[in-house]
């Protein structure tokens, strides 16, 4: 898009494509899952600059969480380097289901939860799960993985605090 | 068990989703919201706000199918699946507008966020169900779009649902469409609208966003104010004033119509004069022609058709009396139907003229019978029969010409209520000020803000009729319409509010033995005092009962009872609780003058007792 200001404005993005030669992938997806609402996106797939762009609007539009991310991580020495841990984070979502991990596109997590939220497939269809059916990436599966990622987020309002910092600590 | 729930759950769900209207209670602090019953018994408070809410599913599935198309109908069934997609865009809209206006954070916490995600996957969820439409959110067409113009996803999906059905409605319309043109008498239009009835009648009131009614002047019917300011007194004395006036005039102006219309049915009824003299005729011509035996014959035949005139009378002295009741009734401003008082005129001029035709027929048949000639060869009596008859006419005519003049008058009449009746009848009426809405353009919430309708009472009731129509003019042969929707709304002081009122009590110094010495000097349990009390009233949302009958309330009551008959009142103070509209009360009080208790009983006699001033009107200072 032509400026007429002297300098190239910056676009803000929420998106952020892992470098193939990213050295800390483990350090920056920790950094994700820990303080954002991340979509997890894996692999190459078609029309890619349409729903990463799409991706990015979801993470910018009036209503959502400024927390909103999306993490695309294209290499695949990089996604069999993060797979125990997501397999992991699967595993406890889904206790009861037998998920081919090579079959998953994107998954959703809330911050701190270690658990996904959405998930969404290469190939829907081979999934043994009749809802997961139609659960192709497209930027209306991309809304919804958000908002389970955002429905599953705890309240601190409404939830007890386990630990309660004393209001005022004992120096020894 | 569990799947019994599940079922009945279901079955739930499914008639909910029938409700075609809906209405809900808001108070006017917010505090109470409650969705009001679809059917029985419905009350809300006097000052509350009733929002309106419309099923378009369900309402643009009633128009279509009133336009004539089949229920069956494929496109029938995709548009009502669209707009139960489309059912919680407002709110959806409402909730981004309070609070993420402009993408800037509007002061929402993560609830806000967790309430969005909730209300858009619902709906995500149900268009995930449905394959066709998934395809159009899925497409390509649909995320370039997303690309291109941004803002948010939900409303761009919403945005596409809409156009969808519109696609569909429009090819649904076509279906009237005569040459390329849409036939607007064959249109079907959807009308809400809503009437405060009460003891005078009743008017139209307002619903926000479906008529453009003026809203009315603004009451709220105070819960805790003093009983009347000074202002507000000397405004209710001038209203007194002009009412007394208006009434006044009005009893003139009836006066007036009355005594003219008097006036004019006194110049009827000529037929009484010609009435006597055929009657003096028939009769002397009946005993004229019975002295003779030859002429006796023709006197049987007055004497057979006697029995007809008699009846003729009567119903001449019934239709006269009833006449004379009407003009009576109406000079007292009684709005009778005239409709019986026509059809008591009507069997009268049929009466006169059968009797009439009976005795003209028997006198022709007499005078052909051969078997009656005298020898100078005429029947005797014949001739003075062609009299009666003769008279019997002019009297037949002229009671018809009188029957025809009083009906004309009533009819003058019947035209001069109508005006009345009508506008009666009109209180249902939805007038033009109703908008009219075709589908696609109707709007899902309305209210109607009790406050902003005007001079209400308790016990008034609110009708809110729901139309389908064909066509915007009635005086088009193809109009009609159907009433869908008809819901009365009961008014009450449901939210406590105070209410002060004068009583007499029956005061019993039940402690006479405990009291000081010489402090009750009564010889009756009980004693007359004159009490003022203060009650916190309430209603109820479910009884009618309660509100019409039972009107409890509990309170403060001081009064003045003179417990040591020394000629000075003591005072004494303490709790009531009143039932049946205050009417009646009872309470426990001390007296402070004697140092004693009492327990009452509390009486709001509606007429004054001598030396207690203040028991009659004037006293019953109400609030509402």
């Amino acid at each position: 898009m032509p400026t007429l200001l002297p300098m190239p404005m910056p676009t803000l993005t929420r998106l952020h494509c892992l470098a193939e030669d990213e050295e800390k992938v483990v350090e920056t997806f920790e950094l994700f899952i820990d303080e954002y609402i991340t979509l997890l996106i894996l692999g190459n797939f078609e029309k890619a600059d349409l729903l990463l762009k799409n991706a990015n609007q979801l993470c910018l539009q009036d209503g959502a969480h400024p927390k909103q991310r999306v993490l695309w991580i294209k290499d695949v020495s990089h996604i069999a380097e993060l797979r125990p841990k997501l397999e992991a984070f699967i595993e406890k979502k889904f206790p009861e289901r037998t998920i081919d991990f090579n079959n998953i596109r994107a998954l959703s997590m809330s911050p701190k939860t270690e658990s996904v939220s959405y998930l969404i497939f290469v190939d829907p269809t081979a999934t043994d799960e009749p809802r997961d059916k139609r659960k192709k990436l497209s930027t209306f599966q991309m809304a919804r993985a958000f908002n389970a990622a955002i429905k599953d987020m705890p309240n601190p309002e409404l939830e007890p605090d386990i630990n309660p910092e004393p209001e005022n600590p004992v120096v020894s | 068990m569990k799947y019994f729930l599940i079922v009945l759950s279901i079955c739930f769900v499914q008639l909910a989703q029938a409700q075609l209207i809906t209405l809900v209670e808001e108070s006017t602090s917010s505090k109470y919201k409650d969705t009001i019953p679809e059917a029985g018994v419905a009350i809300v408070d006097i000052n509350s706000r009733i929002i309106v809410k419309v099923d378009i599913a369900e309402l643009e599935d009633q128009m279509f199918q009133y336009q004539g198309v089949a229920a069956r109908d494929e496109r029938l069934t995709k548009l009502r699946e669209l707009n139960r997609l489309m059912r919680s865009q407002n709110q959806i809209l409402n909730l981004l507008n309070d609070r993420f206006m402009d993408g800037r954070d509007a002061g929402a916490n993560l609830t806000d966020y967790q309430n969005l995600a909730i209300l858009v996957d619902d709906v995500f969820a149900e268009i995930e169900e449905n394959e066709a439409i998934l395809d159009i959110i899925d497409s390509e067409a649909t995320e370039l779009r997303f690309a291109r113009e941004g803002g948010n996803y939900a409303l761009l999906v919403f945005d596409i649902l809409g156009e969808q059905a519109q696609a569909l409605r429009e090819s649904l319309l076509d279906e009237i469409a005569v040459d390329g043109q849409r036939d607007s008498s064959l249109m079907v239009y959807f009308r809400l609208g809503a009437f405060i009835k009460n003891r005078s009648g009743g008017r139209p009131v307002h619903i926000e966003n479906f008529d453009d009614l003026t809203v009315d002047q603004y009451v709220e019917i105070e819960r805790f104010g003093a009983p009347l300011s000074q202002e507000e007194e000397k405004v209710l004395i001038q209203n007194k004033t002009l009412r007394d006036s208006l009434e006044l005039n009005m009893d003139n102006l009836g006066g007036f119509v009355a005594s003219n219309l008097k006036l004019k049915a006194d110049e009827l009824f000529p037929s009484d004069t010609t009435k006597l003299s055929f009657r003096k005729l028939y009769t002397n011509t009946l005993s004229l022609l019975n002295r003779d035996t030859e002429t006796r014959p023709a006197a049987q035949v007055l004497l057979e058709n006697e029995i007809n005139l008699e009846r003729v009378n009567r119903l001449y002295q019934f239709a006269t009396e009833n006449f004379e009741n009407f003009v009576n009734l109406f000079s007292r401003n009684q709005t009778t139907s005239p409709t019986s008082y026509i059809e008591s005129f009507n069997q009268l001029s049929q009466l006169v003229a059968n009797a009439y035709q009976a005795y003209h027929g028997d006198v022709i048949n007499f005078g052909n019978n051969d078997v009656l000639l005298n020898t100078n060869g005429v029947v005797p009596g014949f001739e003075q029969l062609q009299l009666v008859d003769n008279s019997y006419d002019n009297y037949q005519q002229a009671v018809q010409r009188d029957i025809s003049a009083v009906q004309n008058l009533i009819a003058e009449v019947q035209r001069l209520l109508t005006p009345f009746r009508k506008s009666y009848i009109e209180n249902e009426e939805l007038t033009d000020a109703v908008r009219r809405f075709q589908a696609g353009t109707i709007p899902s919430e309305g209210y109607i803000e009790l406050k902003g309708i005007g001079e209400r009472r308790s016990g008034d009731e609110i009708l809110l009729r729901g139309l389908i129509e064909r066509g915007n003019d009635r005086a088009n042969a193809n109009y009609e319409y159907k009433e869908i929707y008809r819901r009365y709304i009961g008014m009450a002081r449901v939210e406590p509010h105070l209410k002060m009122s004068g009583s007499l009590v029956l005061a019993n110094p039940y402690a006479r033995n405990m009291a000081p010495a010489r402090a009750v000097q009564l010889e009756n349990n009980f004693q007359f005092a004159p009490s003022y009390q203060i009650f916190m009233k309430w209603g109820s949302r479910k009884n009618k009962f309660v509100n019409d009958f039972l009107v409890p309330g509990v309170g403060l009551g001081f009064s003045s009872p003179d417990f040591n008959l020394d000629g000075t009142p003591e005072f004494g103070a303490g709790v009531t609780a009143s039932l049946f509209r205050d009417i009646v009360g009872f309470g426990w009080a001390w007296n402070f003058g004697v140092d004693t208790p009492y327990s009452f009983i509390s009486l709001n006699v509606p007429f004054t007792v001598g030396g207690l001033p203040g028991l009659s009107s004037g006293t019953g200072v109400v609030v509402d």
